[in-house]
């Protein structure tokens, strides 16, 4: 009988506990980290890192604050913000912010989109001298735009070069497929064309120039088998899944997967 | 009467042990969160980051949509308190220059950023 009392006493007790604790006063939402922070507002983050370091230059205090945010790579998060802003038609000034400093942190240049000449940085110790007027609003880079529309008609074979997967904080798998011809140029008016169970798209490298001419880029949905083959030769496919990925906080993310085909 | 005892004191070792656990060992994690509930450091350091952005592009409006983010409608006050916090920590001089050029463009002055101030 007292051994029942107790039990029954302790675990009422520590169900009662818990339901204060967590129910009725838990620990405020107060106190969080900048790693904690929800996705769109790492990304204004990362946005402020990269325009903290256009004005100081400091690489390592800015590689410090990326990893505070806990976003993975600092290098790839970077370069697929500016990538993402870039399609969007954000701010130039604002994309090549982000491209700096992506390539200061090592990030391939096959990652990021064309913002015209880098700005050479500030030293590590500027004196700003400016006044907050207006007419201190940094000059827009513009976007480099094709000479001419993509064409249809494939410009040669290509052979699968390079496949990458990234895990990014994207709103939904993409597949990118960059066409290059025999020493890396970008070639635009390469057919795509994807297969997946009771479907098929097709898109075009070069559509999205700030991105590089031989870029295309097709949104898929994730675990689901595709099948991606070029007009210029249909009889090789190349199989791709998009699998989720976990980040760092064990949040589930969505994973890129980039096929780099070359001209021999 | 013993058993009602000791089911009153193990019901109070329940409770306790029931509010460490929620409060102490395992908390409730908050995940998705808001910039206007960074914790303190966390807070100057994107203050700092605001005012090393500000030193560059002087894009007042910029700034203030960024202080919004953090639940600043006058950020003057809290630039300052950066500032005092940043000099006892021993920023560099550079942190200070940006942040006393943030509150001016906010019309906040301090004693404390003045020989700072451009």
């Amino acid at each position: 009988m007292r051994a029942f009392a107790a039990l029954f006493g302790l675990i009422l007790g520590l169900g009662l506990g818990l339901l204060y604790a967590y129910v009725i006063d838990p620990v405020d939402v107060a106190d969080t980290t900048l790693a904690s922070l929800r996705v769109e507002y790492k990304a204004e983050m990362t946005q402020l890192i990269a325009d903290a370091y256009a004005a100081d230059g400091d690489l390592e205090r800015a590689r410090a604050r990326l990893t505070a945010l806990a976003q993975g790579d600092p290098a790839q998060s970077v370069a697929a913000l500016a990538q993402r802003l870039a399609a969007s038609g954000a701010e130039p000034s604002r994309v090549q912010a982000l491209a700096q400093l992506a390539l200061a942190l090592g990030a391939p240049p096959a990652l990021l989109p064309s913002t015209g000449s880098p700005t050479a940085l500030p030293s590590s110790t500027p004196t700003p001298t400016l006044e907050p007027t207006s007419t201190a609003i940094p000059t827009a880079t513009p976007i480099p735009l094709p000479t001419r529309p993509p064409s249809p008609t494939p410009p040669g074979l290509f052979q699968l070069a390079t496949t990458e997967t990234f895990c990014l904080t994207a709103p939904q798998p993409l597949l990118q497929v960059i066409a290059q011809d025999a020493v890396g140029n970008g070639v635009p008016g390469v057919e795509v064309i994807v297969e997946w169970p009771g479907g098929q798209d097709r898109f075009f490298t070069g559509l999205k120039p700030e991105l590089g001419l031989g870029y295309g880029d097709f949104a898929m949905e994730p675990n689901l088998d595709y099948t991606v083959r070029l007009t210029s030769d249909p009889a090789a496919e190349y199989p791709v899944r998009p699998e989720p990925c976990t980040d760092p906080n064990g949040r589930q993310t969505a994973t890129t997967i980039r096929l780099i085909f070359r001209q021999p | 009467m013993r058993s009602f005892l000791l089911f009153l004191v193990m019901l109070a070792l329940g409770v306790a042990l029931g509010l460490f656990v929620g409060w102490v060992a395992l908390p409730v994690q908050y995940v998705d969160t808001a910039p206007d509930t960074l914790r303190q450091a966390d807070r100057d350091e994107v203050i700092l980051m605001i005012a090393a952005a500000y030193a560059g592009d002087a894009n007042i409006e910029r700034a203030r949509a960024r202080f919004r983010r953090l639940g600043l409608a006058d950020p003057g006050p809290a630039i300052v308190q950066t500032a005092q916090r940043a000099l006892a920590n021993g920023a560099p001089e550079s942190d200070l220059r940006a942040l006393a050029r943030l509150a001016a463009a906010f019309n906040t002055f301090s004693p404390l950023l003045d020989p700072y101030r451009p």
